[in-house]
């Protein structure tokens, strides 16, 4: 991460990898010693919980 | 403290830190009522938990629960992450339950009682503002 707010939480970053399934993504970081996985992938249908 | 806005749910970068050193940073949820703090198990590989990836029925680790949930009883392993960072808290020796959450639900990690019985908690819904001190503050 380049960058955080206050609360140190991460605004902005080199990206790395990106998709939107979980488990390609973790492939595409497997070596990476330190990430952080900005967005948890976004449902293809509208999310009622 | 940490203080942070949220809309739908309540939500927070946790770092979590393993028995290898790596850190992997994820959006969690904030939920009071998970028993346990919750990463996806390819998560606790990466953080040097190879037990968490054994799903043989036959012969579990010693480390494997049993758990209820909406959907009825499941099975994970049970590991402690060695620290769990949230803003500028620490939180040494956290127990967490690798087990993937559907990915429909957006999102990978849950911060539960395990981890939330070591902070004051305050969640705003009509304000949407989440706020997590630790216990003694």
């Amino acid at each position: 991460m380049t960058k955080r707010d206050k609360n140190l939480q991460p605004t902005k970053g080199r990206v790395l990898a990106d998709d939107m399934d979980r488990y390609r993504l973790r492939m595409k970081v497997i070596r990476e010693r330190e990430v952080c996985i900005f967005y948890a992938g976004e449902p293809m249908y509208p999310l009622i919980l | 403290m940490l203080e942070a806005a949220f809309q739908k749910f309540p939500t927070v970068f946790a770092v979590m830190k393993g028995r290898n050193d790596a850190t992997r940073e994820c959006v969690a949820l904030v939920d009071p009522c998970a028993e346990y703090c919750i990463l996806p198990k390819v998560d606790a590989f990466a953080l040097g938990y190879p037990e968490a990836a054994n799903d043989d029925p036959v012969t579990p680790q010693d480390n494997t629960i049993t758990f209820a949930s909406a959907d009825g009883y499941g099975k994970a392993a049970l590991i402690e992450m060695a620290e769990v960072t949230l803003g500028g808290m620490s939180f040494p020796r956290v127990d967490f339950v690798a087990f993937d959450l559907p990915q429909v639900t957006r999102f990978d990690v849950v911060i539960g009682r395990s981890l939330l019985k070591e902070t004051r908690l305050e969640i705003d819904y009509p304000a949407g503002r989440l706020r997590i001190g630790e216990a003694g503050s």
